[in-house]
């Protein structure tokens, strides 16, 4: 009766039931790894070789849609660290981290310019991790210039643009248009004053273009300046229209990689003669699984434990200015450090240069005129719209220009010097990009500055609140060791009640160094007359008014002129330790 | 161990790493976002104080003490609490002072008091930008974040500490005047270069050269007086009777009045002009070039007002300038394309 039954169901006898169940397991594991069997599994993960032949790690690659898209192995000698660095892997890796983190930063960001600072706030104040998010985010972005950079340079330098490889490049350098447009659209969306501003000069470059520029620069901004449709257009720019296409180029630049001709090889072990024995070990297997998979998961780890220990300590903030003000433009304009290289190319006149060149040898030669190109040339429309464009069409042509055959260094001189040359140019103009380079500022004006910029710390803003004694200290009069031998104060009220400061060391050095800096100016005859002084007032019980003011007179004109800027600092501001 | 092995051991170890960290500032996070929020709000509160002296200060004095017959005082005891009672709202005094600063007010509430008596006079002026003001949504918030913070002074909670007087020369009238034009808020509502920007009443520049001539009979000094004492004796031509608070000669000691007087006398022969000045002057012209007009610089500069050739080309311009009485004048026309032409005139 029992064994009828049993034979109905099919149920195996008692001996056979552990077989039976774990080859029902086995099978759903086939169903979800794609073929691999728990006994396959464990030696995948053991470093093991194959236990079934056919090698089952092979179908994976064919039955998997998300391996498919993977190589089935690399020859050994192409993934030499040193030949490779892991660059491009780091690349995608940190385009992943921004698709994730930007697609949490959405849920709370707000792109609509009443709102959109305020919602960086929130996110700072009120969303748990959110801090953490926006910093993984920029560092994130940052990390991607970088690294896309690098991979280009790495490429380059290795040769390994040339032969199969061309159209590769051509999407690859495309993809370093898109990393940088997408790093300036989303440096927009904070709208602070840094962003508001940089992107407003950033925008303007187009203006300068003949027949569409204007046209084009109100395409960009959505108005003459940028509001509500700016804003609006870069936010969809950086969150749908530039991820989208940088997946689809993504795809097809490593579908080249992994489909159609590989990782190059290094150019010593395709050029040159190798011992049989290296030569076996160059063309050894690196299979997908396990080895490729455990690299990559290991690099993984590694790449999101470097981020965090990098924000854990605090060597990275996500900066945020005060809110953006289109009626106040400030002292200088930062572009993001990856675009001071096009901010040095604008600083550059190409037209003085070429008069100060013609024009001397006119002189010489008595023919009585002068070259006066300044008038002709625009220089923001050569420096920012000629330039920069043909720079990018060499990049993209550099493996149709560039016939050498050979991928070895010492037989490419030209290139590599070439390419040496052009890291130092970039380096040098990006240091020509910097704010302060070439720029006059009036002494007041950078004394006052230098003491306490616009945005920012600075050596007045990190005076303990608890040192602001209310008074009018002037410049050259004598004051002894500290300006307010009567004030004593606790640093850490809830601390020890022992650990006492007297006096105000910080605010006297503060003044002594506003001092000596315009004592030091007057004494050049840039500030005659000299009349300047700190303020401290008391505004409210928590409040302090500190008021740096210059007056001199003009050596050039003879007349009085002042300078003066008003801080007010608060209690409970942030303190930098 | 294989390679293998030792990835995924390594890998493992910084996954738990980077879980320690997460974890650990996951417990940080709570006191992290509450400082942030402190920080913020002693920051809104720094920024309303820079909004509110650039724009407030006219009329609600130099430490939002008020100005009799203008602007009420914001940090005394009665606004914050008994004029939200007074008024009916509902909701709280930070959203009150936001609703206000926003909107302005069209009808003073208290006519007999403060600005609004007349009915011609301005009350207060509507300042978001939304309602074509000049301040912006956050501005505004910053600055009822500001005036929230005179709480502990105006309940008395905490002493109030005396404002610094502003660095006068105090040794001669005129510079103890300034002081009196300061602190007597005369500033809130006249001009005078370089000192006050107050729009209400008469600019003062240049008083004493006209002073002298306004009303028969009476010299500049006469004159002057005479303003600050009895203001409804003569009203200048364009302003409301009724606008200046009639109160001055018994707030104002004999001392601060004279002291006044000089100071004005004394200013305003500084700012006169220099009528002797020889007459000179340059013409300029500068024809429209071929590469202005192909760079698109040329179409930048539009007609003035006339939307409808909007991205006209420029042709050409030119100018004169010239000094004449001590002034500097320029007069700049200009010829576009297919719009016609435009000058424009200015005394620098």
């Amino acid at each position: 009766m029992l064994n009828a039954l049993r034979r109905r169901l099919n149920i195996p006898p008692r001996d056979q039931w552990r077989a039976a169940i774990a080859k029902i397991i086995d099978d759903r594991v086939r169903i979800i790894t794609a073929g691999l069997s728990i006994r396959e599994l464990r030696a995948v993960m053991r470093g093991d070789p194959p236990t079934e032949k056919p090698n089952p790690r092979y179908k994976v690659i064919t039955t998997s849609f998300v391996a498919h898209l993977r190589p089935r192995y690399y020859p050994q000698a192409s993934t030499w660290f040193t030949h490779t660095y892991r660059l491009g892997f780091f690349t995608t890796f940190f385009f992943i981290v921004e698709v994730i983190t930007g697609v949490i930063l959405m849920v709370y960001y707000i792109p609509f310019p009443d709102q959109a600072y305020e919602s960086i706030l929130v996110i700072e104040s009120n969303v748990f991790f959110g801090d953490l998010l926006r910093d993984l985010h920029r560092l994130g972005a940052e990390a991607m210039v970088i690294f896309s950079w690098l991979h280009l340079l790495r490429t380059y330098f290795t040769g390994s643009y040339k032969g199969p490889r061309t159209f590769t490049w051509l999407t690859g350098v495309i993809l370093l248009l898109i990393t940088a447009w997408l790093s300036f659209t989303g440096y927009l969306l904070p709208w602070d004053q840094l962003a508001y501003w940089a992107v407003t000069v950033g925008t303007s470059i187009t203006e300068s273009g003949p027949v569409v520029g204007p046209a084009l620069n109100l395409l960009m901004r959505g108005a003459p300046d940028i509001g509500t449709g700016g804003l609006l257009r870069f936010y969809l720019q950086h969150v749908i229209l530039f991820p989208l296409l940088a997946i689809a180029l993504i795809s097809i630049h490593y579908y080249k990689v992994s489909r159609e001709h590989s990782i190059s090889l290094p150019a010593v072990v395709e050029e040159t003669e190798r011992t049989p024995d290296q030569k076996k070990e160059d063309n050894r297997r690196i299979d997908l699984i396990p080895d490729l998979l455990s690299h990559e998961v290991f690099l993984v780890s590694l790449g999101i434990f470097i981020m965090l220990v990098i924000l854990y300590f605090r060597w990275f903030a996500s900066p945020l200015e005060t809110h953006a003000n289109p009626q106040q433009t400030p002292l200088d304009t930062k572009a993001p450090w990856y675009f001071w290289w096009l901010q040095g190319l604008l600083k550059i006149d190409p037209a003085a240069i070429i008069e100060g060149m013609v024009n001397p040898i006119f002189e010489t030669f008595r023919l009585g005129f002068r070259l006066e190109l300044s008038k002709l040339l625009n220089s923001k429309f050569i420096m920012g719209l000629i330039v920069p464009p043909t720079l990018i069409i060499i990049l993209l042509a550099i493996p149709y220009i560039d016939r050498n055959p050979s991928r070895l260094a010492r037989k490419r001189p030209f290139a590599i010097m070439w390419g040496i040359a052009w890291v130092f140019i970039v380096i040098a103009l990006s240091f020509m990009g910097t704010p302060q380079f070439g720029i006059e500022t009036p002494p007041a004006t950078r004394i006052i500055q230098d003491l306490a910029p616009e945005e920012g710390e600075g050596a007045l803003r990190l005076i303990p609140y608890q040192e602001l004694q209310q008074g009018i200290y002037v410049v050259g009069e004598e004051y002894g060791p500290d300006l307010c031998p009567t004030l004593s104060y606790q640093p850490d009220p809830e601390g020890d009640v022992n650990n006492v400061v007297v006096g105000c060391p910080n605010l006297t050095a503060v003044f002594r160094e506003f001092s000596e800096k315009l004592l030091a100016a007057e004494a050049e005859g840039e500030l005659p007359d000299l009349n300047a002084n700190i303020t401290v007032e008391q505004v409210q019980y928590n409040l302090k008014r500190v008021t740096p003011q210059v007056e001199w007179t003009d050596p050039e004109s003879g007349e009085t002129k002042t300078y003066e800027h008003t801080y007010y600092l608060h209690q409970d501001r942030p303190h930098e330790e | 161990m294989k390679r293998v092995q030792l990835e995924i051991v390594f890998g493992t170890i910084l996954v738990l790493l980077s879980t320690a960290i997460v974890v650990i500032l996951g417990i940080q996070e709570p006191q992290r976002m509450a400082d942030f929020e402190v920080q913020q709000r002693a920051e809104l509160i720094e920024f309303g104080a820079s909004v509110f002296t650039i724009n407030c200060t006219r009329c609600h004095g130099s430490q939002a003490q008020g100005i009799t017959g203008i602007a009420p005082s914001l940090r005394d005891e009665y606004f914050f609490t008994q004029r939200l009672e007074e008024v009916g709202w509902q909701g709280g005094l930070e959203n009150y002072i936001v609703s206000v600063v926003t909107t302005g007010r069209q009808v003073s509430t208290r006519p007999d008091q403060y600005a609004g008596a007349t009915g011609t006079s301005p009350v207060m002026p509507t300042w978001s930008e939304r309602f074509g003001g000049p301040l912006r949504d956050d501005q505004i918030r910053a600055v009822a974040a500001f005036i929230m913070n005179f709480e502990p002074y105006a309940l008395g909670q905490i002493p109030t500490v005396e404002p610094l007087v502003p660095l006068a020369d105090e040794s001669t009238p005129e510079g103890r005047g300034q002081a009196v034009f300061v602190q007597a808020g005369c500033n809130a509502c006249h001009t005078i270069s370089g000192l006050s920007t107050g729009n209400i009443g008469p600019v003062l520049d240049g008083l004493a050269s006209r002073a002298g001539d306004t009303v028969s009979g009476l010299t500049a000094e006469e004159y002057i007086r005479q303003s600050i004492v009895e203001p409804s004796a003569y009203v200048v031509e364009g302003f409301a009777d009724g606008l200046m608070p009639q109160t001055f000669g018994t707030t104002l000691t004999e001392e601060q009045i004279n002291d006044l007087v000089a100071f004005f006398a004394h200013l305003a022969i500084e700012t006169q002009r220099d009528t002797n000045a020889p007459l000179e002057g340059g013409v300029f012209f500068v024809p429209l070039l071929p590469m202005l007009y192909f760079s698109g610089i040329s179409s930048q500069f539009d007609p003035p007002n006339d939307a409808t050739h909007s991205r006209n080309h420029l042709f050409c311009f030119g100018g004169v300038y010239f000094v004449a009485g001590g002034i500097p004048r320029l007069v700049v026309c200009a010829r576009w394309l297919t719009w016609g032409s435009h000058c424009w005139r200015a005394h620098l």
